[in-house]
């Protein structure tokens, strides 16, 4: 209107803003790309990964790249710029960053945070300033501040729990933030490592839980022989009776560990996700593919997890596991196991041999 | 007329109010052309009735007459004897449909969970000779005759656990009743002509050879459990769709747009009602609407056929609940619609084990196929919509459906629709967007 350069009073305080989150988002790529150029740290990261991978999840390519470029750039589901230093944008917070959209990260935050797992030892360490040495942190060779007197509350606890975080990447003794882990995870992690004497008593445990599947009652049958369960029915609605005559003895399975062909071997380096319980005399035309979740679901039914609780999934791969045993010869007796779900009773009848009279019943107990 | 000429003259059998065990049952009869009285079975496996058990049912007479036939051990206590009683209902009572029906009792009904033609027992068929018209068209062609042989083989294999626990109360093979079911049938509902056999058969093709697919893949690896469970369900939903056909008025094509997004007030929950609804609707008319269109000999709603009965007088209008009951019994009870319970706002979503029937019905034995495949043999086939082929919108448009424009509830419906198939380990994901189906989990990548 007068002709001169128009002056919009907003403009140098958008232009500082975006210089300093130009900056930000700098010196946060920075702090990040350092610290993750450490050989410690990433391979800790990839110990992660592996966590999941034993557990038998994946991850796309795609999802992997979003989750590494957040790691470096600092970027939120949120949007919120990072603001270099601050501990809620450090890379290790990134990656526990919750959102649903992305399987990867969900399951880092179910099956591998450092900050889930409790370590009374290492936490006590962490919470008083001087429970850790500075030179035993390998990046900054300083123990990171943390304002105890906050630790009651919110932001004081996500602190404790981003520095537990760090401690698992930068920390020489980072790795025994797991140690004490406690849950079926860490068994199945363990049972993929033990020994194959250790392995037959597992069988014996699986053998328990499918059992137990469809008849909660305990007994010591259950272990020594698994039974081929029968609940048949036609309508859309759950079987409330299930009954057993047929069964193969415990002995006839074997627990195995998949393994490269010999071909193979040393091509590259393979760890299994999962292990087998598998019929010996039929090679390996009957066998059930036991991994994390169905693993996780046995042994939720030993600690006494009802059936109508277990997921449908592991339920159909029982199903069809039992329903093939059927042709592979099963042994049969004269006496008949029957759980009744209405009365919740397990009964034993003895029918005579040739089928045509009953001899007894019992309930079991 | 007569309700039966109407019946059969409209879909060829009576629609009735009636459970997958019940088409087991007639279906069953049917192909093997035998039957049991089973009267010691229906004796033993009956544990209660709103009046008492008396005469044979009470555990005393029963203890007694099982004793003098030799059927239990002489050691064997009443205490023990009623355990097995409890045990044998609990088992063949699993569909519920167990009534006694013998002195000094009378039932509708009577069949039992079984798993073999001993258990095969004629009381009134509660079918509605369904049973006896699907073995009529099915045997009117190669394909139908395909599946026909599958269930005659699978029914007659011995010794399976249910029926050996039973033995001891059930009847022989030297006991069995030669029966006509298909004579009865003609009785009572009159020949269906083998232009009508030609034509019907023609109509059910594309469903009738699904069938055909489904027997082959359950020959090649499933127990005769599942092998007769998921024959009864392909048939039962065979028999919706035919249903739906019928009654489908002009060009409407008998579309189940499914919901497995878990969302009770989406777009997508209220257009599937919309479609359960808009099907129950055309079934309930079908009677009414073929009147007014002349398809009858005489005016049936003048004659009052099915006039409403106000105490004994017969008034004014008809009564075509029963119409309405056979087609939402079918749905529910072949795990076509949900909820379960007595809601009246019910959607088409499938229960896990007639998704696994209807995907073993259109995937063949050892093959893997994408979704790109499957999705349009669903549609084609069963007339299952649920976002899986990429004109989808369009199809629905066509029919008559409106507001699922948006790309997102189509995503989240064939994402449901896909968790499921992956739970039933007949899907995987192998890659991100590349969904694969297979019969069986072993071929899967």
């Amino acid at each position: 209107m007068n002709g001169g350069k128009r002056e919009d009073p907003i403009e140098p305080t958008v232009s500082l803003r975006m210089n300093n989150a130009k900056s930000n988002v700098e010196l946060n790529f920075s702090e990040s790309f350092r610290r993750l150029s450490q050989e410690t740290v990433r391979k800790r990261l990839l110990g992660l990964f592996d966590r999941l991978r034993a557990l038998g999840h994946r991850a796309t390519v795609r999802e992997l790249w979003i989750v590494l470029t957040r790691l470096l750039f600092g970027g939120r589901p949120s949007g919120v710029t990072p603001v270099a230093g601050r501990f809620v944008d450090w890379y290790s917070e990134r990656l526990f960053d919750s959102d649903n959209r992305l399987l990867l990260i969900e399951n880092l935050r179910r099956w591998a945070d450092p900050a889930s797992v409790s370590h009374p030892r290492w936490d006590l360490k962490l919470e008083d300033a001087e429970g850790t040495r500075g030179e035993d942190w390998l990046v900054d060779r300083a123990v990171p501040p943390l304002d105890r007197r906050r630790m009651g509350q919110r932001d004081g606890r996500a602190m404790f729990e981003a520095i537990k975080r760090r401690f698992y990447f930068e920390h020489r003794a980072g790795e025994e933030a797991f140690a004490l882990e406690g849950g079926f995870a860490a068994e199945f992690r363990d049972l993929l490592r033990e020994s194959e004497g250790h392995r037959s008593q597992v069988g014996e445990q699986i053998v328990e839980a499918i059992n137990r599947c469809y008849c909660p009652a305990t007994s010591v049958e259950h272990r020594s022989k698994l039974y081929l369960w029968v609940g048949h029915r036609y309508h859309e609605q759950p079987s409330s009776a299930f009954v057993a005559q047929s069964f193969f003895h415990t002995t006839e399975f074997d627990i195995l560990l998949p393994r490269l062909p010999q071909r193979l071997e040393g091509a590259f380096q393979y760890r299994p996700d999962h292990f087998v319980l598998q019929l010996r005399k039929a090679g390996d035309r009957y066998r059930l593919v036991i991994d994390f979740p169905l693993f996780e679901t046995l042994r939720k039914v030993q600690k006494g997890l009802p059936r109508h609780l277990l997921p449908e999934r592991d339920l159909n791969r029982l199903d069809s596991f039992l329903t093939q045993l059927h042709a592979a010869e099963p042994q049969r007796t004269g006496e008949f196991l029957v759980y009744n779900q209405d009365t919740l009773t397990t009964s034993r009848i003895q029918v005579s041999e040739d089928h045509s009279q009953y001899i007894r019943a019992m309930q079991a107990v | 007329m007569k309700k039966e000429e109407i019946h059969s003259r409209t879909l060829g059998y009576e629609p009735k109010r009636m459970k997958p065990v019940h088409l087991f049952t007639t279906f069953f009869l049917t192909v093997t052309g035998r039957a049991q009285r089973n009267e010691v079975l229906n004796q033993t496996a009956v544990v209660r009735h709103k009046r008492g058990l008396s005469g044979g049912y009470s555990l005393d007479n029963l203890h007694e007459r099982l004793s003098v036939e030799g059927r239990i051990a002489d050691t064997m206590t009443k205490k023990e004897l009623d355990l097995i009683r409890r045990q044998l209902h609990a088992l063949l009572n699993n569909d519920q449909a167990v009534n006694a029906a013998f002195r000094p009792f009378s039932t509708f009904g009577n069949d039992y969970t079984g798993t073999s033609e001993l258990f095969l027992s004629r009381h009134n068929r509660v079918d509605g000779y369904a049973g006896a018209f699907i073995y009529q068209i099915l045997d009117a062609t190669r394909e139908g005759k395909e599946v026909l042989k599958f269930a005659r083989e699978t029914i007659a294999e011995p010794d399976d656990t249910l029926t050996l626990l039973a033995r001891p109360v059930l009847g022989t093979k030297g006991s069995e009743e030669a029966i006509d079911l298909l004579a009865e049938y003609t009785a009572k509902f009159g020949d269906l002509t083998s232009e009508r056999l030609q034509l019907l058969s023609q109509k059910m093709r594309t469903e009738t050879k699904a069938l055909v697919v489904l027997c082959r893949n359950l020959k090649e690896r499933e127990s005769k459990y599942s092998r007769l469970r998921h024959l009864v369900l392909g048939l039962g939903t065979w028999l919706f769709r035919y249903l739906l056909k019928m009654s489908a008025p002009g060009d409407q094509r008998p579309t189940l747009l499914l919901d497995f997004s878990d969302r009770a007030d989406s777009r997508l929950r209220a257009q599937s009602r919309w479609c359960y609804n808009r099907h129950y609707n055309n079934v309930l008319e079908l009677y009414d609407r073929l009147n007014r269109e002349g398809s009858y000999e005489s005016d049936i709603e003048e004659e009052g056929v099915f006039a409403k009965k106000n105490g004994k007088k017969p008034s004014r209008g008809s009564d075509y609940a029963f119409l309405a009951e056979h087609y939402l019994e079918l749905a529910v009870r072949m795990g076509l619609a949900q909820p379960r319970s007595g809601s009246p706002y019910k959607h088409f979503e499938l229960q896990p084990d007639t998704l696994r029937t209807l995907l073993l019905s259109v995937v063949p034995p050892q093959e893997v196929q994408e979704i790109g495949d499957v999705a349009p043999q669903l549609r084609e086939t069963w007339g299952l919509v649920f976002g899986g082929c990429p004109d989808d919108r369009r199809y629905l448009r066509e029919d008559g459906y409106s507001g699922i424009d948006e790309e997102d509830l189509f995503r989240i419906d064939r994402a449901g629709f896909i968790e499921l198939a992956k739970k039933l380990n007949m899907a995987s994901e192998p890659s991100d967007g590349l969904v694969l189906f297979a019969s069986t989990p072993e071929i899967l990548p």
